[in-house]
């Protein structure tokens, strides 16, 4: 069993390492809808003409593609790579874990039943 | 020792069943890293799949074969520009028509929800529409029609696009656009004039159509208008319009409310949503100059290249 725990830790320790490395998202993300702020562009015939005031922060929102190594997972269908995440990677091999722990300890108590 | 088991597991979601097999109990003993292998394995996602709502990667990275060097159409068409809406001849009577329907998709609608839990931040380029006015006297009267598929609405993760199109919330299979039509203006006032150019702050009115629901609404706007020049045909051809409004939506108003037994909005979705539009619109037809192709002005000859009608050459 030890082998098997010592997988399951470093597939657990890598999945949270990711998670924080890729700034701990509530979801596993590959693109990004963020409004962030847009020089005016001087040579615009739209600026010159007052379309933007002069103080004026412009924003635009942009999408780009990233990628987040989120908690949650959020996939639409079974093989899609939306499905990775924390939880969907830790959770399922932890209770493999599990059940193979069960199933060993079965096997070993019929074992010992059966020679006894 | 050569029992053998499956191990099927259902993760936290329920949605991403992945099954292990394992021959040989030893097996895991022998081959540490073995059972990385089969998650990896089970658990490949669809990488590279194409992203016809990001402009600016449309084919998900890879060299289309149909049509690798046009930068304009790199999709080989896939990525339809915005559609024409026929104008409406009552509304072209106050005025020059100006489209909106870039195939550049430089065109924006975003809209912002600001909850405790979460922002989100949506955004569509695909806006088509049309404005009438007189440019030189805009208190005569403005009209024009304005159209967001609900399906082009792009949050960033597919499952919550999905879920904003569903029937819990903006019901795209039975409300598949969002629409304003501009019935009347208000409060026009002229904030700059210069040679060829004249910007107006003003109050848009008419019905707004989300979800089946339509409200009249108020929309403050700021529109300048430039007359042809070489600078803007550097933008797109004919006179322009440029078109920007900020305006808040309360969700209640459009009969979006909690799913059952939920309580998602106020808490991970805003109250009121703040809409954003960025549009520029031109007097001339989006059509007009490609007798080629006249639905695509990226690709005026559809590819042949040896069609005479191909601006660029053979």
């Amino acid at each position: 069993m030890k082998p098997l725990i010592a997988i399951a830790g470093v597939i657990t320790i890598i999945a949270i390492g990711l998670w924080l490395a890729t700034g701990v998202h509530p979801y596993t993300k590959f693109e990004d809808v963020v409004q962030e702020e847009t020089p005016i562009d001087a040579d615009d015939p739209f600026a010159e003409a007052g379309f933007y005031d002069e103080d004026e922060t412009i924003t635009q929102v942009v999408t780009r593609d990233v990628f987040y190594f989120g908690f949650l997972p959020t996939p639409q269908s079974i093989m899609d790579k939306h499905a990775l995440s924390v939880s969907s990677v830790v959770i399922p091999v932890w209770l493999v874990v599990g059940v193979i722990a069960i199933v060993r300890r079965q096997a070993s108590r019929q074992i010992r039943g059966s020679s006894a | 020792m050569g029992r053998q088991c499956i191990i099927e597991l259902i993760c936290s979601n329920l949605t991403f069943p992945f099954a292990i097999y394992i021959k040989e109990q030893n097996m895991i003993k022998r081959n540490i890293f073995g059972l990385i292998a089969i998650l990896a394995l089970t658990s490949v996602p669809a990488w590279g799949q194409a992203n016809p709502c990001n402009p600016c990667n449309p084919c998900g990275g890879k060299k289309n074969a149909c049509n690798p060097c046009d930068p304009c159409n790199p999709c080989g068409g896939k990525m339809a520009a915005p559609k024409l809406v026929s104008v409406n001849p009552c509304h072209a009577k106050f005025g020059t028509v100006f489209f909106v329907a870039d195939s550049m998709r430089r065109d924006q609608v975003t809209f912002l929800s600001e909850a405790p839990l979460e922002d989100i931040v949506g955004t569509t380029n695909e806006i088509s529409g049309y404005f009438a006015f007189n440019p030189d006297r805009p208190k005569d009267g403005i009209r024009g029609f304005f159209t967001v598929p609900v399906k082009s609405l792009n949050t960033g993760i597919p499952l919550r696009n999905e879920h904003l199109q569903s029937e819990m919330w903006l019901n795209a299979a039975s409300n598949p656009n969002i629409t304003f039509v501009i019935e009347s203006v208000e409060n026009v006032y002229l904030t700059k004039r210069a040679a060829g150019s004249m910007t107006y702050k003003m109050m848009l009115v008419g019905p707004f159509t989300v979800n089946g629901n339509t409200k009249q609404l108020r929309v403050p706007a700021r529109i300048t208008y430039l007359q042809e020049s070489d600078k803007t045909r550097k933008k797109k051809p004919g006179n322009l319009l440029g078109v920007r409004a900020t305006f808040e939506l309360a969700l209640a108003d459009f009969g979006i409310t909690d799913p059952t037994g939920s309580d998602i909005i106020g808490v991970k979705v805003g109250k009121t949503v703040t809409i954003e539009v960025k549009a520029f619109a031109s007097d001339m037809k989006p059509t007009a100059g490609n007798p080629c192709n006249p639905c695509d002005p990226c690709n005026p000859c559809g590819g042949k290249a040896k069609n005479p009608c191909n601006p660029c050459g053979p």
